[in-house]
């Protein structure tokens, strides 16, 4: 065995100039389907712990993946709003624990801007880990302090990595999604109070207001009774006024978040949810509304598994076209073999061996480069996709796909193999001189 | 071992056709003593490469018994051929002898890792299998310069020589030659022949060699010319 896999290696090692390119096609065909596995098992694994303390997602009756790719990821079309006073309604149903309103629709540069409330920071659990702080703390409750904490933002991990904030910046905030034509809200600069640790969630790329600082923004833009808060009111602190306070309660919000006393009562509560009157709503449990996402997904999933396992397979086969190739020149060497007293079966043995070399080593240069190229893509993936990828982490279907190259590969290994068998067999020691 | 006793090898009635060529070779009687030599020589398409073929075991007879070391080869399974040929035998080809991927030293060292009996016979005699190889490759005039180098190297006649010492190693009782020399030059030649006679007797092995060049037939103790009746001299 020993001799068979040295004497193999070194007559690889002697056509390494073909071998290296197939080996290379091997390795670039496995980089690529395990890069479909680990994207497709982090993609559901960031997604599904990316919103761990939240039992139902209160929104507009409509579609439920939309609904949850919206509010807490910014992915996809914006869904309807629903009253602001639904927040109470929901509160009152038996089994709720708490209630959180969210609001989409600004941006910070690129950055999504969340209206929430105060409460937020203790509720949002991402990868099932509260909230931590890297700088200063929650913005105040502008119910309980008045105008003076309207304009106080927390920043989300990545977004005061991108542009260098920290606590006391002031910071203004765009009308829309953001770039050259939308509205710059000149009048509403708020000021950074806290920046929230990284937690691999969207609430990274998240720029969080109070839901009346949110609205601020809005009434800011256009109502001249509150123009004069913007910019100085860091300096001059207007005394609180109540009218204006109420004016900046939202009518309207995009989803709520809801935590219940008991998980067992989930079922119950959201029929409860759904069924109050008015505004025809829809309580979504963040899981089940992932996998029907994923249900959706399989199909393009498994296209993606599928053209990578054909790229596998078409460059284990290039392996076997480059043996095969070479097999005729490798006709004497046959001969000394036998000559030695191989038997036509060592023969394929080794041809199998030197396959499987190939092959092996272009799987684990493969499996090598993906990893790699996770380390190299990992911020743009979390920042862009909200994915966070797993390093040195395979997962289980990518050591399935290794598996399954592999097995191929022997299989199609057979193919030199055999005919190398043939040639020995028919050869002896008296090959045809080339 | 029983090489004193019963010759290295012995022939009686052997036949062997091709469909093309239903009674290419046959010979009624033809026994190598232990250690002896044997030339033969023959025209093109006498029968020569296939009578070596057929003492490699690499062929079979159609009917009679081809006893090499003993065992009748007419009736060994492909498999026990083959171990025959590992264990016993030494060939020498016309040329390309070596593997191009291994230095001179792994190419003589190669039977004694396909059998265990030459490297317990190459441990038995030199103590180990490499200072066996370097003993022969001495003796075939190869310096110590040579044995890291690849085949591509050196050349024919020194490659003809590192097949010498490969066939040589472990000992075997015969060692069967196929043309050797054709490739060599004249002066190579007959230096060649005698490295081979002495160092072959040295080692105790039996020699069957095949050539065109009758004037080599005078080194060898028989001579066999087929293509002609009664060619047994």
């Amino acid at each position: 065995m020993s001799r068979w896999l040295s004497l193999s290696f070194a007559s690889a090692w002697s056509r390494r100039a073909a071998l290296t390119l197939v080996v290379f096609s091997v390795a670039v065909s496995v980089t690529l389907l395990l890069m479909v596995a680990q994207i497709r098992a982090d993609a559901r694994g960031s997604f599904s712990s990316a919103v761990s303390g939240v039992d139902l997602l209160v929104g507009s009756r409509g579609s439920a993946t939309e609904l949850l790719m919206y509010s807490v990821f910014q992915l996809g079309r914006p869904t309807r709003n629903i009253p602001a006073d639904t927040e109470e309604r929901v509160a009152a149903v038996p089994g709720v624990s708490w209630v959180l309103p969210l609001q989409h629709g600004d941006s910070y540069r690129g950055f999504a801007v969340w209206g929430t409330r105060t409460e937020f920071f203790e509720r949002f659990r991402v990868r099932a880990e509260s909230l931590q702080w890297t700088a200063g703390r929650a913005f105040a409750d502008p119910r309980d302090l008045g105008l003076k904490s309207v304009f106080e933002l927390v920043l989300g991990a990545d977004v005061a990595e991108r542009f260098g904030h920290s606590v006391g910046d002031a910071i203004v905030l765009t009308h829309g999604a953001g770039g050259p034509l939308s509205h710059q809200h000149t009048q509403s600069p708020f000021t950074v109070v806290g920046i929230l640790a990284p937690t691999g969630g969207p609430v990274d790329r998240a720029v969080l207001v109070s839901v009346e600082g949110f609205e601020a923004i809005h009434l800011g833009w256009g109502i001249g009774e509150l123009q004069g808060l913007g910019g100085r009111m860091v300096d001059h602190e207007p005394a609180p006024r109540a009218a204006a306070i109420q004016e900046l309660n939202p009518t309207e919000v995009t989803s709520l978040l809801v935590g219940l006393e008991s998980r067992t009562r989930v079922f119950a509560v959201q029929r409860a949810i759904e069924a109050i009157p008015g505004e025809p709503l829809m309580a979504v449990l963040p899981g089940v509304a992932l996998d029907e996402l994923w249900r959706a997904l399989a199909i393009g999933e498994s296209s993606l598994f599928l053209v990578g396992g054909l790229v596998v397979l078409a460059s284990v086969m290039s392996v076997s076209a480059v043996l095969l190739v070479s097999l005729s020149l490798r006709r004497r060497e046959f001969a000394v073999l036998r000559a030695i007293g191989a038997r036509p079966q060592g023969v394929l043995f080794m041809v199998l061996l030197e396959s499987l070399l190939v092959c092996s080593f272009g799987l684990l240069l493969g499996a090598l480069a993906q990893q790699v190229l996770v380390l190299i893509a990992f911020d743009w993936m979390r920042v862009e996709f909200g994915i966070v990828l797993e390093i040195l982490s395979v997962p289980k279907e990518g050591w399935w796909a290794l598996g399954a190259s592999l097995l191929l590969s022997a299989l199609v290994s057979l193919i030199p193999a055999w005919r190398a068998y043939q040639l020995s067999l028919k050869d002896g020691l008296n090959p045809p001189y080339v | 071992m029983n090489a004193t006793v019963q010759p290295v090898c012995r022939l009686s009635g052997v036949q062997f056709g091709w469909p093309s060529c239903p009674s290419l070779l046959s010979i009624d009687h033809l026994e190598v003593p232990s250690g002896g030599t044997l030339f033969i020589a023959g025209n093109s398409g006498s029968g020569k490469s296939t009578l070596l073929a057929l003492l490699s075991g690499v062929l079979q007879a159609q009917s009679g018994e081809c006893r090499v070391v003993g065992q009748d080869l007419s009736r060994s399974s492909p498999a026990a051929r083959d171990r025959l040929r590992a264990d016993y035998l030494g060939v020498i080809f016309q040329q390309f002898n070596l593997l191009p991927y291994l230095s001179v030293l792994e190419n003589v060292c190669l039977p004694t890792s396909f059998s265990a009996y030459r490297r317990q016979a190459s441990r038995a005699r030199y103590g180990s299998e490499r200072q066996q190889a370097e003993h022969l490759l001495n003796a075939l005039g190869l310096e110590r310069s040579f044995w890291r180098q690849r085949s591509h190297q050196l050349s024919v006649g020194q490659q003809q020589r590192v097949a010498v010492c490969r066939a040589l190693m472990g000992n075997p009782d015969l060692i069967i030659a196929d043309e050797p020399t054709s490739a060599l030059d004249e002066s190579n030649r007959l230096l060649f022949l005698e490295l081979l006679l002495r160092t072959r007797e040295e080692q105790g092995a039996a020699l069957v060699m095949v050539s065109h060049d009758l004037r080599l037939a005078p080194s060898f103790d028989q001579t066999l010319i087929l293509g002609v009746e009664g060619g047994d001299t």
